[in-house]
């Protein structure tokens, strides 16, 4: 039978099962003896099973055979899901996984081994745990650990795949991978260089296991073996081309001599982190997102690859450019067919717009389902009670942000884990259900999303957070005393700043928060934290919807153009110089009954006077950052427009009050002020 | 560049892009100019050097703009129709320079090309020198080849 045709709806069958076979494992550990979700569990086992047979991946079959055993007599109540059962299942579906994706990658499905894990289920399902002692079950993913030389402990079962691999003219490589030192997310780049192994051929092991380097549990190197056609160059320039990593040793596997023989390639070029980050980290971003997307995708889609959708949107942008220039050459010379006819073609581009800003929005969703299973296993390590509430996946962003938001959003539920919630015992001596609640919400609100971690914590301690800052030289006594509470509080999205006593596995390296706020920052976005001592914190980031196109009011300070997004203007009003007080010194307006600080663009920025004013209004526009507001004072306004927002480039990255720069329709670059950096 | 004369092929030609400063004439390499614009409008931006005279929009694109008679710490002179922009790439990135005549397309053979000690070993300043890496000698015609890494400011003084 030709399967072929059927593989795609497969391979999105499967995933979709896997993800809620994920789902429902995690809610069966909170009810263990909820049967509904233990016949979801051996229904989505089952079906699995069936299709796989169908195509004829024996190896997905006998596993998921297997699983269904153990799942039917958990069902009718003859055995009790536990730990450890639960874990295997867990594992169990980490393998399928794994197979599926060999699969979707052209793969063979047989490149991951499941024998142990078979053994380990039908053991349990013949009543019989320690026949199949754990040792064993971990003997497929991570055995014997000795890297104390340039080699690498194989086991009998990795010696066999191996040799089939040669035996079908395959190679087997070990590569040993060096991160740099300075690498704070780990993780994250042990999972970018197997990503890219992936593609390049099969990882049959690691050194330590792929769930402990999801967990950071190694040091700055790992081993893996892979099978591959491929030779050993572009492998290394695969993963040189990862940003953080220090070296890369590859090694040829040769079984005959028992010794693996060393046969080439030692690089310790240094990367020069800057250089190679921003396109390695693009590319690379592109596979992992698109395997998250796979997960949850049905229907007929396409793939494409994210660099023809920003290009697709850089034209969408010119082409808005060039309809504003038309706009205005209609109006200047009062053609009435011309302007009749941008009409029309405005309808289009408008469209067009919002199609493909659509196309690159993604949900969340695919960000946070990860998330459910690493707050499982870190609650596990940690050894607390946690219960992980998950609101809006639905919420939809730039796929660009949702690139960039999974490790952030992985450092704060951490910090909210390890640092924010307490331990059991504590925790009820406090007079708290031995439970934390950590919630990650997504909604949104305006031209914004905002994400929420929230925990029912200890919260942050602002005086706390004082005595530190000064104690690390950071801040002066008299500046810290000067702070409000909330002020104190937001030290700890200062750099090289952790509370922390203990330096723990999880977090807490006293990098982690400033490096989370600038790359929120750098998003255009902000970070901000609500607390209260003993009743938990909230850490919100707001993020723009795009980072490409938005609506601005354009403002003129004498001859020059400026650009407000307007996401954070608040309103715009007229007054008369009179209405202009001072408090201290400080140029102020009454709004509303509000006192209002404001601020002159055109001593802020310098600009050159060409002219006398002569009129006596001034307009203000009253922008907002959080709760706080600031009265920008303008001379003029233009209108508000669609600009679409472009970088300064790198020669004059890193201005203050200046975000970006836009091209207006008559050809004129505008500024785009950062409205942020200009209320500090 | 500075260098070129070490490599023991020294008759090779190299073009260059030739533009008038004032009364001086200044080359580039060709392989780093883009493109020769006409003035066109310039958007300034504060905080930053004044050299640097703004940005100006390249079809789309928003590039840094600076001139280059107050890089090198020359007098300024009003704009006239000669005044052109040359766009540069160096590594990745494109600048316009400010320049006031662009005059043409020069060969020279490398040996025509002074090593930069020659004057800076008379009262010339080190700041200026810096952007210079070589005299080109034409019949007579000097043209003073600029480093256009230090131009730029790639080595992190610009900002």
């Amino acid at each position: 039978m030709d399967t072929n045709q059927y593989m795609e709806m497969f391979l999105e069958e499967s995933r979709e099962h896997l993800q809620s076979l994920n789902d429902c494992l995690l809610e069966l550990e909170h009810n263990p003896e909820d049967t509904s979700i233990l016949n979801e569990i051996f229904r989505s086992a089952h079906t699995i099973k069936g299709m796989s047979a169908t195509m004829g991946f024996t190896k997905i079959a006998e596993l998921t055979h297997e699983m269904e055993n153990v799942l039917d007599l958990l069902r009718k109540e003859q055995l009790k899901a536990d730990e450890d059962i639960v874990d295997t299942i867990f594992k169990c579906v980490d393998a399928l996984e794994q197979m599926i994706e060999n699969v979707a990658n052209g793969g063979q499905e047989d490149s991951v081994d499941v024998v142990a894990l078979v053994n380990k289920l039908s053991a349990i399902a013949s009543g019989d745990p320690v026949a199949a002692p754990k040792p064993v079950v971990k003997a497929a993913s991570s055995p014997v650990v000795a890297k104390s030389t340039f080699s690498i402990e194989l086991t009998d079962i990795d010696r066999d795949v191996i040799h089939k691999a040669k035996v079908s003219g395959l190679q087997a490589l070990h590569i040993m991978v060096t991160l740099a030192a300075t690498c704070l997310l780990k993780s994250a780049r042990s999972y970018m260089v197997m990503n890219a192994l992936d593609e390049l051929g099969d990882v049959i092991k690691s050194i330590p296991s792929v769930e402990d380097l999801e967990q950071e549990k190694f040091d700055h190197s790992f081993d893996i073996v892979i099978i591959t056609s491929s030779e050993s160059k572009p492998i290394e320039d695969a993963i040189m081309s990862i940003s953080e990593i220090d070296a890369v040793e590859i090694e040829v596997i040769d079984l005959n001599s028992e010794e693996t023989t060393v046969k080439a390639v030692e690089n310790k070029a240094e990367v020069k982190a800057e250089t190679v980050a921003k396109p390695a980290t693009n590319k690379t971003a592109v596979p992992v997102q698109a395997n998250h997307d796979k997960m949850h995708k049905s229907g007929q889609s396409v793939r494409v690859d994210i660099e023809k959708l920003d290009s697709l949107m850089n034209l969408v942008g010119e082409l808005v450019i060039n309809k504003t220039r038309l706009e205005q050459i209609g109006i200047t010379h009062r053609i009435t067919e011309l302007v009749e006819t941008i009409e029309q073609m405005d309808r289009v581009t408008t469209d067009l717009q919002s199609v493909v800003m659509k196309v690159r929005m993604v949900p969340v969703g695919q960000v946070f389902n990860r998330f459910p299973r690493m707050v499982r296993d870190l609650a596990k390590e940690l050894n607390k009670e946690i219960n992980l509430t998950v609101e809006g996946e639905e919420t939809e962003l730039d796929r660009t942000v949702i690139d960039e938001i999974g490790d952030p959003l992985v450092h704060l539920i951490r910090n909210s884990l390890d640092h924010g919630v307490e331990h059991p015992d504590d925790r009820e001596a406090k007079g708290k259900p031995r439970t934390g609640e950590v919630g990650l919400i997504a909604r949104h609100e305006g031209n914004n999303v905002i994400i929420m971690v929230t925990d029912d914590g200890k919260g942050v301690n602002p005086d706390l957070m004082r005595k530190k800052a000064v104690e690390k030289g950071m801040l002066t006594q008299e500046e810290v005393n000067n702070m409000d509470d909330a002020e104190a509080v937001r030290i700890v999205f200062m750099a090289g700043f952790s509370t922390a006593d203990v330096v723990t596995d999880v977090s807490g390296r006293g990098v982690g928060m400033d490096v989370v706020r600038s790359k929120i920052e750098a998003l255009g976005g902000v970070i901000d934290v609500e607390t209260k001592i003993d009743e938990g914190s909230i850490f919100k980031i707001k993020l723009p919807l795009t980072l490409a196109i938005i609506q601005a009011l354009l403002v003129k300070v004498q001859e020059e153009i400026y650009a407000i997004p307007l996401g954070s203007i608040d309103s715009t009003i007229n007054i008369t110089p009179d209405d202009i007080k001072t408090v201290q010194n400080k140029e102020v307006i009454l709004l509303r009954g509000q006192i209002i600080p404001i601020i002159r663009l055109n001593n802020l920025l310098n600009v050159p006077q060409t002219q006398e004013k002569e009129n006596e209004d001034i307009f203000i526009v009253v922008v907002h950052l959080g709760d706080r507001k600031a009265g920008i004072v303008v001379d003029n306004l233009i209108g508000q427009q669609e600009i679409v927002i472009k970088t300064l480039g790198k020669l004059l990255a890193g201005l203050k009050v200046i975000s970006g720069a836009t091209v207006l329709g008559n050809g004129q670059v505008a500024l785009i002020l950062d409205v942020g950096a200009l209320m500090q | 560049m500075a260098n070129l004369e070490n490599n023991g092929s020294g008759n090779e030609e190299i073009q260059v892009v030739a533009f008038k400063l004032r009364r001086e004439e200044y080359g580039i390499s060709i392989l780093n100019v883009q493109e020769i614009k006409r003035l066109t409008d310039i958007t300034r931006v504060p905080f930053t050097p004044d050299f640097i005279k703004g940005v100006m929009n390249l079809r789309g694109s928003v590039l840094p703009v600076i001139d280059l008679k107050k890089r090198l710490g020359l007098q300024e002179v009003p704009y006239t129709d000669n005044t052109r922009i040359v766009i540069v790439k160096v590594d990745d990135i494109s600048i316009g320079m400010i320049v006031d005549a662009v005059t043409e397309v020069l060969t020279i053979t490398e040996d025509h090309i002074d090593t930069t000690k020659a004057v800076s070993d008379g009262n010339e300043r080190s700041e200026s020198n810096k952007f210079i890496s070589g005299i080109g000698n034409l019949d007579n015609r000097l043209v003073i080849m600029l480093n256009l890494n230090e131009i730029i400011g790639l080595n992190g003084e610009a900002k």
